[in-house]
């Protein structure tokens, strides 16, 4: 998500430059050659001049722009998973980041190489630097206490804060 | 900037719904002030437009001008790195005393004053050691025909990045290493990218970073802050231990 704001935002600073530029340009054109250029406006502007608030496009356009504007919406204020997450807690002069996705991989592995236990997925939820983990699985839940210790094993090796919260769940299931 | 851009789209979002939903109370007539049946745009809009005269045109100009101008200001805010600007190249002055008066070489094996803690062979880069002769030094007072020369020797910020990286490359359990120098060449501060093998203990690996940090202090000279390590790890899986 940060990613796609940030190529948004890049092309909604180029449509703007765009947009400033072609108007000065037109405004010249005008003033110098007597019409519009390079766009020729008439079109826009005899749509504009017939087109009323009671026609279909125009309420179709406007469902559509109050759509855009509710989704884009709800990506923004929808909580966002950390990018990256704080470890190497025992050095705190220093900022030690992990990918949230690679955390999320370790402790997946971590679960999966626990007997009888496969199909791991890991989430890592929160904030940067209080974060969360979730283990999905299946497996025996006999095993679900290995699970859990295989899972803080591996968070003890990223030196992950102490505190970092952990959930478990597993699925009956064979497991390839 | 991920918050800045977050608070940009959710204006924007709020600007899209605005209109949206003005559009659907115009279309209903349920918006005062308005006659669903006129059109967007007066018909008469371009003999007005032209009626203002150079003012129309002046004022259009303006808007577009504003328009790019936050364009190009929106654009150079995504595009710009984050943190501190990049660390100059090092300039470390040195000087020593040397017995012969027309000495013209700059003895590898010798300490360099003040910072003779510098090892330009280490970053693999010396920009320039050329020794200059200091004119206003002179022989030393019962020196023996010793005089005092005086040098720059320039370190590429680069080519101490590069080397930093490769001590990182060659840690067990890095796979890649990405560094940034940045601040003053007096306070170093380094932000690190490592890839690391899967199975990596992190903990171990934070010694070992600790270790090529304090080998770059010695080879800069200058002790260096790690302001932030990232670490990743790469997509395929660890290696299956039952």
């Amino acid at each position: 998500m940060r990613t796609a704001n940030r190529i948004a935002a890049l092309l909604l600073g180029l449509v703007l430059l765009a947009a400033g530029v072609l108007m000065i340009v037109e405004v010249v054109a005008v003033a110098v050659r007597g019409e519009p250029w390079p766009l020729p406006l008439q079109g826009l502007y005899d749509t504009l001049t017939t087109t009323t608030a009671a026609d279909t496009s125009f309420l179709v356009v406007s469902i559509a722009v109050g759509v855009v504007g509710l989704i884009v919406l709800l990506s923004q204020v929808r909580p966002w998973p950390p990018h990256q997450v704080a470890v190497n807690a025992a050095r705190p002069d220093e900022t030690w980041w992990m990918a949230r996705r690679s955390v999320e991989r370790r402790m997946a592995a971590a679960a999966d190489r626990v007997t009888s236990v496969g199909g791991t997925r890991a989430s890592v939820r929160g904030s940067r630097q209080n974060w969360r983990v979730r283990v999905a699985g299946r497996g025996p839940t006999e095993q679900h206490d290995a699970v859990a210790d295989a899972v803080r094993r591996e968070l003890g090796s990223l030196d992950a804060p102490p505190d970092t919260g952990l959930s478990v769940r597993l699925r009956p299931g064979r497991v390839a | 900037m991920n918050a800045g851009n977050r608070a940009l789209w959710i204006v924007m979002s709020l600007l899209l719904i605005g209109l949206g939903t003005v559009g659907v109370l115009a279309h209903y007539g349920r918006l005062p002030g308005t006659d669903p049946d006129l059109p967007l745009l007066s018909p008469n809009a371009r003999e007005r437009w032209t009626s203002w005269g150079t003012w129309a045109m002046v004022a259009t100009i303006v808007a577009g001008l504003v328009l790019a101008v936050l364009g190009v200001v929106l654009m150079r805010a995504q595009l710009r790195r984050r943190g501190r600007a990049d660390m100059p190249d090092l300039e470390l002055r040195a000087e020593r005393a040397v017995l012969a008066a027309n000495a013209p070489t700059w003895p590898t094996n010798a300490p360099i004053s003040p910072t003779d803690r510098a090892e330009p062979q280490a970053t693999g880069d010396l920009a320039a050691s050329q020794p200059t002769a200091d004119p206003a030094a002179g022989s030393e007072p019962g020196g023996g025909g010793a005089r005092r020369v005086a040098g720059t020797l320039r370190v590429e910020a680069g080519a101490l990045r590069h080397a930093l990286a490769a001590d990182l490359r060659h840690q067990r359990g890095v796979e890649r290493a990405d560094v940034r120098l940045t601040g003053d060449a007096d306070d170093p501060h380094l932000r690190v990218w490592l890839t690391i093998d899967p199975n990596a203990d992190l903990t171990q690996l934070r010694d070992r970073v600790v270790a090529v940090v304090d080998r770059f202090t010695v080879t800069a000279g200058r002790p260096a802050m790690v302001d932030e390590v990232t670490v990743r790890v790469p997509s395929r899986p660890p290696a299956r231990v039952r």
